[in-house]
């Protein structure tokens, strides 16, 4: 896993087969972005592929404090922004795993019981995931009820389509969108928002 | 399980009648410790005179002793250094349990150090030690308890902001939460004696490089002043009987007192802190206290400090407002920023505990020593514990 | 067959749903512009390959909402196409026809164990089973359309026209297109007369049978002109010489620039009760019409006509007493001893006067016309029968009734000798009748030899080509024997439903009937097409005669022709 940007958790905050929540440092908060693919080390040889479907900033007793101050030194702000382990939550939806090397869209046979680290996957390793098997990854995203489904598909479908005009399938995007029309076809609304959220990526 | 409230409330308006009447004495001595502390005769050198003669006659001493300035003296918020170096540490420890599987004790040093006017983020460090397995047991093949334990944590405090005072950004200020010096109650122990020891070389050694440290103790309670108007108040014939158990006027702290003297922002005169026989400890150290809050709403604090700072009013200064601003930080509950961030790093939680612990057990059992059981009786109040 | 590779191969849809009864549902995954109605398409499915009809094109989506909002405005272009296949969609209605079992993937082991039991080429079916969902559907190629229709073989396997949508050839089998009676229907100007003269022309030339042309317009034996374009038609005398006599109607009639090479006449002696009978509203005839014709030919027997049209009117003489009383050769004279009112009979004499006056009626013919043409008939050669002047309804229901039942009669004779083992196979023969309704209407039905022929299916080697404008005129009964159909465009609702009337899967096909395109296009369907079809039709023009009578064979003029075959320019026996 060299050369992948990794990112520290705090700590496991909750996990299922479905999805797991992690704390990380604010720091790091530039790294992670809405839709943007995942990895977490299971145990050996086994990975969990995940895309990042929210990330929740929850409220901290002592920045709200010090937001209440009248003027606070930039010593007191960087020491929010750079040292204090905020109460970010970073919400990973699973999408997939890999096992020896084969990558698999199912659920992954067991969640994370701890973490240390979130590994960003780059583009590489994104077009390997996304071109393994046909799409079957979508149907963990559009399963989703509590989250904006249109915006993390479209995220990632972005980040995607241009790591494969790069590295992989100049077709992959069009196969994407299809399949998604064809999951979708009998849910109008559905559809529509998750078409009108991808018009924008033209 | 299931609190009787029933039976409970059946006494409550006793109990608040009862509490009225004890808050109506408490006003009523108040006011009296107030009209004492207002004496005029109460002129600086009679004072410092009179409690050095008790020095000298009791055994037992443990009250305040103003240094250089008038008792009613209100000092007004001097202006804050541009550059400075403020580092804060806190601890918090891991008490070895023998109702646990294993016996260990962690102590978890957080430290903060924010160079003020660099604009640059502060420094953060947090020093996890694992007590050596010879130190676990007292001499009496005892496991040590919590106060051997904070002993040696205020130990690991000092020296973590021993390390950390080196800076180019002077003044460098250590605080830490709680008196400066370290006490202990029990019977001492040689061990003891090299520990506080060691406090008073660290202190010599920061003295010698100009660091000034402070104890920050938020809602003090101490009645330091008010033992040293009992004195003052005992003829000079009866001061070598006295007796502070028959204090007429217990219960009113310093900071009730002065709360009265000082304005917001304001400091007190500074104190040197008299003590004497048992629990004694190490250094020499002066205090002043410190009104936090805002006008018709005073808080207080104590800062103490070793005496030798008192010998340059400049330095007193320098802790009065450095101490006073960052406390203001968090303005709406004054405490000092650093202090509360010293802490945060600190601070062991359950599931870290329970790591260590999950941690230790697997490297005994590889190591092929026996992991105990947790007791009964810590494994079923596991079960009721929400 | 084995293998068939294709020419577009890849699929314009997949079966969706439908059924035999009710049609295949086809989900179509092209644009639908790209299929029409009445597409002909080839399904594989299960080791067989079914072949149907598109039917119907339905629009349809999988939410309303889909189909009203106008995705190609809210959205980019290529996700708004991508919409189009999956939530908007197009549904082929496709009607199968027939089926034809394959087997299994060539050059498999299953194949060649297949291949041992069924050692033949396997032969279409109707269709009995339907394909799997999902089996692809493609548009027949012109091997598909050769393996239903037959290869054009210039002899009877002969190119009627090409498919709509991508100009495949279609051929009809004369042979079985004259095994039964037959039809072609269409509009003045739907291009009937031009998809009869083709006809004709590949049946003389595969000279399967006989044909006796009843060409009530001067249309088929001489060049003409066409009335639309004004560019010359060629005629069938013109190309084929010597094989197509040409009759006239009556003595000295002529065929424009051709003479005839022989004239009918006949004899009044061969004329019937029943013949009369059936120009009762052509003449008008009142209902004692009947009796008194019973009692002519009881009277004068086959001669009653002549003797009947030679009495006079009116005459009297007198008698010994003086008094006046009718002629001996009198009309009335007869009536009072044939036992019939002398009313009656003086008014069926004077409504025959028209047959005493036509041009070919005569008592005593001296040519013997009609014995040449059958003798002409059943060696092989055509008749082409003009009526020249004698061109009215009333010549044209006595003349082609009489002649053909005579030559059905004819006919029957030889059969019945050649199922007795005395004579050889009778040549097989096609009456050509256009104006079938006036012949074959409700009323006229049970009267006219036509009918009857109709019904009895070539059991005596007669069928008859039915060219006609108002097939809802004609007897429903007889339209059903018909047993090929080919029908160019008709406005009239109910000439649709007749042209119909006792096929299977009519409301499919009445869509595209009601849609042909005037002169251009048509539908063949029927017994004697494998499945129904739209086709466009060929034309009938200069190429086609160079591509039937072979690139030197296109002879401009008679002499051109007869010099090609043999004769001398002048030879109008």
């Amino acid at each position: 896993m060299s050369g992948e940007t990794k990112i520290l958790i705090g700590k496991l905050l909750r996990a299922d087969n479905r999805a797991f929540v992690a704390g990380c440092r604010t720091k790091e908060l530039i790294a992670p972005a809405l839709g943007a693919l995942c990895k977490v080390r299971l145990e050996e040889g086994l990975e969990i592929y995940g895309l990042i479907g929210n990330i929740i900033i929850n409220d901290d007793s002592l920045v709200r404090q010090l937001v209440s101050g009248i003027s606070i030194p930039t010593e007191y702000t960087e020491d929010n922004r750079h040292n204090r382990n905020l109460p970010v939550e970073i919400s990973v939806l699973c999408v997939g795993f890999g096992q020896d090397g084969k990558i698999f869209h199912r659920l992954p046979p067991r969640p994370p019981l701890s973490l240390d680290a979130l590994y960003l996957c780059d583009d590489a390793e994104l077009v390997r995931f996304t071109s393994a098997g046909r799409y079957g990854y979508f149907r963990h995203i559009l399963r989703l009820d509590d989250q904006p489904v249109e915006e993390i598909l479209t995220a990632h479908l972005a980040n995607a389509r241009l790591a494969h005009a790069q590295h992989g399938r100049a077709d992959w995007y069009t196969g994407a969108c299809q399949e998604l029309i064809v999951l979708l076809r009998d849910d109008y609304e559905g559809l529509m928002n998750v078409l009108n959220a991808l018009a924008e990526l033209e | 399980m299931p609190v009787n409230y029933p039976q409970i409330e059946q006494s409550l308006p006793a109990y608040a009648r009862k509490e009225k009447g004890f808050q109506e004495q408490l006003a009523a001595r108040k006011e009296k410790l107030w009209q004492m502390f207002l004496d005029p005769a109460l002129e600086l050198e009679a004072v410092r005179e009179k409690i050095s003669r008790a020095q000298a006659l009791l055994k037992n001493l443990y009250c305040a002793k103003p240094v250089a300035e008038a008792l009613l003296t209100r000092k007004a918020l001097p202006a804050l250094p541009a550059a400075y170096t403020l580092i804060a540490a806190d601890g918090s420890q891991i008490v070895p349990n023998r109702h646990r599987p294993v016996q260990f004790c962690v102590l978890n040093i957080g430290m903060i150090k924010i160079m003020r006017g660099s604009g640059l983020a502060p420094e953060i460090n947090v020093l996890s030690t694992l007590l050596e397995h010879e130190n676990l047991f007292t001499s009496e093949g005892h496991l040590i308890g919590e106060e051997d334990v904070s002993l040696l944590r205020d130990l690991a405090e000092r020296r973590v902001l021993f390390e950390a005072a080196i800076s180019d950004r002077e003044p460098i200020i250590t605080l830490t939460d709680g008196p400066l010096d370290v006490y202990e109650n029990v019977t001492t122990r040689r061990e003891r004696a090299e520990q506080l020891n060691e406090v008073r070389e660290i202190h010599a050694h920061l003295e010698a490089r100009g660091v000034l440290s402070a104890g920050y103790i938020d809602k003090p309670g101490s009645e330091l002043i008010s033992r040293m108007l009992s004195i003052m108040q005992t003829p000079d014939a009866e001061l070598g009987a006295y007796d502070d158990t028959k204090r007429e006027i217990r219960g009113i702290s310093d900071a009730e007192l002065l709360e009265e003297l000082l304005g917001a922002a304001e400091r007190s005169a500074v104190f040197e802190s008299v003590a004497k026989g048992e629990g004694k400890g190490s250094l020499n150290v002066h205090f002043f206290y410190l009104n936090v809050g805002s006008p018709g709403q005073p808080i207080l604090a104590r800062v103490e400090f070793p005496g030798w700072v008192s010998e340059r009013p400049q330095l007193i200064d320098v802790l009065h407002s450095v101490i006073y601003h960052e406390a203001m930080v968090l303005d709406t509950h004054p405490y000092p920023y650093a202090l509360h961030r010293a802490h945060e790093l600190a601070v062991i939680t359950m599931p870290e505990h329970e790591q260590v612990e999950a941690m230790l057990v697997r490297e005994l059992e590889q190591a092929g020593a026996r992991a105990g059981k947790r007791s009964n009786k810590d494994w079923n109040k596991g079960l009721t514990k929400k | 067959m084995d293998t068939i590779n294709r020419a577009n191969p890849h699929p314009i849809g997949y079966v969706v749903g439908g059924g035999l009864e009710a049609n295949l549902q086809v989900r179509l995954t092209v644009p639908p512009q790209e299929v029409q109605e009445g597409s002909f398409v080839v399904i594989d499915s299960g080791g067989w390959r079914f072949y149907g009809l598109v039917t119907d094109l339905q629009l349809g989506s999988t939410n309303p909402r889909f189909a009203d909002e106008q995705s190609e405005e809210r959205l980019p272009r290529h996700l708004a196409e991508l919409l189009h296949g999956q939530t908007l969609f197009t549904n082929l209605a496709v009607m199968p026809v027939l089926m034809l079992e394959r087997g299994p993937e060539p050059g498999t082991e299953e194949y060649r164990l297949w291949k041992d039991q069924h050692p033949e080429e396997t032969q279409p079916v109707t269709v009995k089973t339907v394909p799997s969902h999902h089996s692809p559907v493609l548009l027949a190629d012109a091997a598909d359309i050769a393996q239903i229709f037959g290869e054009e073989n210039n002899q009877e396997i002969f190119r009627i026209g090409y498919t709509r949508e991508q100009g495949h050839p279609v051929c009809l089998n004369l042979d079985k297109f004259v095994k039964r009676s037959s039809g072609i229907f269409g509009t003045t100007g739907s291009g009937k007369s031009f998809l009869a003269r083709m006809i004709l022309a590949g049946l003389i030339h595969a000279d399967r049978a006989s044909a006796l042309i009843f060409d009530m317009h001067n249309e088929y034996g001489p060049d003409s002109t066409s009335s639309d374009t004004g560019a010359a038609v060629p005629g069938l005398k013109g190309k084929f010489g010597a094989k197509i006599r040409l009759a006239g109607l009556g003595a000295r009639t002529s065929f424009g620039k051709l003479n005839a090479d022989l004239s009918l006449e006949i004899a009044q002696s061969d004329i019937t009760s029943e013949d009369v009978l059936l120009l009762s509203q052509a003449l008008n005839l009142n209902e004692t019409a009947p009796i008194v014709l019973s009692a002519l030919e009881r009277d004068f027997g086959q001669d009653w006509l002549h003797e009947f049209l030679s009495m006079e009117t009116g005459t009297t003489i007198e008698d010994e007493n003086g008094k006046s009383v009718p002629a001996p050769n009198s009309v009335e004279a007869w009536a009072a001893v044939g036992n019939v009112h002398p009313k009656s009979a003086l008014a069926l004499h004077q409504r025959l006067q028209r047959l005493g006056k036509s041009a070919y009626l005569i008592a005593d013919p001296a040519t013997r016309g009609l014995e040449q043409i059958i003798e002409d008939l059943e060696h092989g050669k055509h008749v082409i029968l003009s009526f020249g002047k004698s061109n009215t309804e009333l010549d044209y229901l006595l003349v082609t009734n009489l002649i053909t039942r005579k030559i059905r009669d004819h006919w029957g004779n030889s059969t019945e000798n050649f199922h007795a083992e005395k004579g050889k196979e009778p040549r097989p023969l096609v009456v050509v009748v256009e104006e079938a309704h006036k012949l074959l209407n409700r009323e006229m039905a049970s009267q006219t030899i036509f009918s009857t022929i109709a019904r009895e299916m070539r059991k005596y080697y007669v069928t008859l080509l039915i060219i006609d404008q108002r097939p809802s005129q004609i007897y429903d009964e007889v339209m059903s024997q018909l047993g090929t159909r080919i029908s160019g465009s008709l406005g009239d609702e109910d000439d649709i439903n007749a042209v119909l009337s006792g096929l299977p899967g009519r409301s499919a096909l009445r869509g595209l009937l009601s849609k042909l395109q005037a002169k251009e296009e048509a539908l063949l369907l029927g017994w004697g097409v494998p499945m129904p079809i739209p086709i466009r039709s060929r034309r009938y023009d200069n190429d086609f005669w160079r591509e039937l009578l072979g690139a030197q064979a296109s002879p401009k003029t008679i002499e051109e022709g007869n010099k090609v075959l043999g004769f001398d320019s002048d030879d109008t026996d």
